[in-house]
């Protein structure tokens, strides 16, 4: 099985990451971490310009990778599978379907929602929207920081 | 910033290691994908398994033609068979895990987000209607309506799992 498992540093994506450490997999199953650079949200409603957002360039690429290194560590301290990493640019939700579309993703692991408060209200949840769209299974993993409590 | 939140210690809700899973299905053939998905993976020793199936009488109107037709003793024994018949698939794929069967009544979403907390679910699994286009608008998603509601964990099995080892 192929498991896609975007990250985004936030307590709930944390818990997505405890998920697929403590769950039994199978050898052959393998994983993709991956953090989406979204634009900042001022941005929306005027103007979403990709070319902005290189990968090889910028602040926010280089925190992205270090950010998925940890969380590479991390899981590889624990599993012994194919766990490949991955940096892109857009709006969450559509880079996180599509990308699983294009990697064959068999099932998506994410927290229960990335956004919370105000960003959340203003641009909606990215894992309800994700839940909506992707193309494979997907799990929501809740737990005690990151249940409701908005 | 990022890393100090992703270090920050945290604590579950339950344990991870041994969890209490609720499969809920009904006789589509999107909620068998909830039950082949179980089938086709690994579990944890120590996971427990709650099988239900929903028996809306208010939704018979869904499908008028059926609610009219059929009585809810015909919605009992159809949610009925459907629960054991999968308790067996899971038994046989499972022979030392304890498996439980319900059937519930009421309206779908309701009726699981109360087991899921009367049970203590760690996870609910549930395959998507998958309904597209103004069904999708005017009913929604039940998958939805579960996850946004849900006390625990939700899996929303989509493709059709196959039984034998995949190869990517």
């Amino acid at each position: 099985m192929r498991v896609l498992i975007p990250i985004d540093g936030s307590e709930c994506s944390k818990a997505a990451v405890d998920y697929i450490k403590e769950r039994p997999w199978n050898k052959d199953d393998s994983f993709l971490l991956v953090h989406v650079v979204e634009p900042i949200p001022v941005d929306i409603g005027i103007a979403y310009i990709p070319a902005a957002y290189t990968p090889d360039e910028g602040a926010a690429f280089t925190q992205s990778e270090a950010l998925l290194q940890v969380v590479l560590g991390d899981l590889k301290s624990v599993l012994t599978n194919q766990i490949d990493t991955k940096v892109i640019a857009g709006p969450a939700k559509a880079e996180i379907v599509d990308l699983a579309q294009e990697w064959k993703a068999d099932l998506i692991v994410m927290g229960s929602h990335g956004r919370k408060g105000f960003n959340r209200l203003l641009l909606g949840s990215v894992t309800e929207d994700v839940m909506k769209s992707a193309p494979c299974s997907v799990t929501i993993v809740k737990s005690a920081h990151c249940s409701k409590s908005e | 910033m990022l890393l100090n939140l992703l270090s920050a210690p945290m604590t579950n809700l339950r344990s991870l290691t041994n969890m209490k899973i609720l499969i809920s299905l009904d006789s589509s053939s999107s909620s068998q994908r909830a039950i082949d998905f179980a089938l086709s993976r690994p579990w944890a020793e120590d996971d427990e398994f709650l099988i239900v199936s929903v028996v809306d009488v208010d939704r018979g109107d869904m499908s008028m033609a059926s609610a009219m037709t059929s009585p809810n003793k015909t919605f009992n024994s159809e949610a009925e068979r459907i629960v054991s018949e999968a308790k067996e698939l899971l038994h046989n794929y499972l022979p030392q895990h304890k498996l439980e069967t319900r059937c519930l009544s009421g309206p779908i979403k309701q009726a699981i987000i109360e087991c899921a907390k009367n049970w203590s679910a760690d996870l609910i699994l549930l395959g998507s209607q998958g309904r597209q286009g103004l069904n999708r608008l005017v009913l929604g998603s039940i998958a939805e309506d579960v996850l946004r509601d849900a006390p625990c964990s939700v899996q929303i099995v989509r493709r059709k799992f196959s039984r034998r080892e995949d190869q990517s």
